[in-house]
């Protein structure tokens, strides 16, 4: 019996750990650019910078998200946290005032991305979205990526001139955590 | 050798199975209507019923999609394909006629969402929405899997009148067809 413990032992460490790193390769933070990427975000800041003039286009406190998944798709939306309701509470008649305020207060667009280690760089495929004149481009997004903080660094934001500095928070994975209990080395 | 090996290879075959199934649970298409819906989506058709009148509200062949994620977040948007692209090329400077044709021909949203098996719903939970009036509401849908087609229910659609019909499609992507 004692051979046979000091076979199976190491054997069972063994199918554990390769089982497990194959897990983990879903969600690590370390590894290429897109896994690194990868999850939920939620916007912390928009900042526009125009020649050293600073702006935040989607006003203060603006609400977004960023979703990456693993199967190549993307989704990111952000508005301005003040958008005055339509008061038909109908989006398809809302006064030019209300569709003023809305368009140029809020984008929303989705697709699938790559993203290239070499240039630290994302490229966000536009299949559809709230501004029209994205569709069907390939938008490129400078990457910086710091713990949980994610920067997409824009230099033709959609409304305009300028450099956009998009700042995100990896939004904390509840199931993740609640999954790790799972663990049957425990 | 041979004792040891037929105590060995079940012992193997054992932790390998319980390892990779917990693996596959976060892929699974059966379990809880959430793990089932749980994915990226595309959209196949938006209809609303408006009394026995049917319209389309993003037109005969509308963009979209929807992303459940396992940590319980959603976003949605969907657009006309044909929205008129802005003379200026700035989303802050469309004419009236731009701005109005951009609005109803398009919607984005997120938030969190739950998911009631009992009754078969979704509970979106919008936090932001570029429709401002649904910023901070809670949007409920009916929903019916079929395979790979996900069909969902809105009796109060943003159009205002009617109950909205929307199909969508599980996204097959270029990852998960690897893994296979």
């Amino acid at each position: 019996m004692k051979t046979i413990y000091r076979t199976a032992l190491p054997a069972l460490a063994a199918v554990a750990l390769v089982a497990f790193a194959s897990h983990a390769g879903s969600n690590q933070k370390t590894g290429s650019l897109k896994q690194r990427v990868q999850g939920t975000w939620t916007l912390v800041s928009a900042v526009l910078d125009q020649d050293g003039k600073k702006s935040e286009p989607f006003g203060p406190g603006p609400k977004g998200t960023v979703i990456l998944t693993n199967n190549d798709r993307f989704a990111l939306i952000i508005t301005r946290a003040d958008i005055p309701k339509f008061a038909s509470n109908v989006r398809t008649t809302g006064t030019a005032e209300e569709n003023k305020a809305a368009v140029q207060g809020s984008i929303a667009y989705f697709g699938t991305y790559t993203a290239n280690d070499a240039d630290k760089m994302i490229v966000l495929r536009d299949e559809g979205g709230t501004f029209p004149n994205w569709t069907g481009t390939d938008q490129k997004r400078t990457v910086e990526l710091s713990g949980d903080e994610l920067k997409f660094i824009n230099p033709n934001p959609s409304m305009g001139a300028g450099v956009v500095t998009v700042t995100w928070k990896r939004v904390k994975e509840g199931r993740a955590t609640a999954s790790a209990s799972a663990d049957p080395r425990r | 050798m041979k004792t040891s090996n037929r105590i060995l290879l079940p012992a193997l075959a054992g932790v390998a199975f319980v390892a990779f199934a917990a693996v596959g649970a976060g892929n699974q298409k059966t379990g809880n209507l959430k793990q089932q819906l749980i994915g990226a989506w595309t959209m196949v058709s938006d209809t609303v019923d408006q009394g026995g009148t049917k319209v389309e509200p993003f037109g005969p062949s509308p963009k979209g999609q929807m992303l459940l994620t396992s940590d319980g977040h959603f976003s949605i948007v969907l657009s006309r394909p044909d929205v008129p692209k802005f003379g200026s090329n700035s989303r802050t400077n469309g004419t009236a006629e731009e701005n109005k044709a951009a609005m109803q021909g398009s919607i984005g949203y997120f938030g969190t969402y739950t998911v009631s098996d009992a009754d078969k719903t979704v509970n979106l939970r919008v936090e932001a929405s570029t429709f401002p009036n649904w910023s901070g509401t809670d949007q409920k849908r009916v929903v019916a899997l079929s395979g790979d087609e996900m069909t969902v229910t809105n009796p109060t659609p943003s159009i205002g009148s009617g109950t909205a019909t929307l199909v969508w499609k599980r996204a097959k992507g270029a990852r998960q067809t690897a893994q296979r």
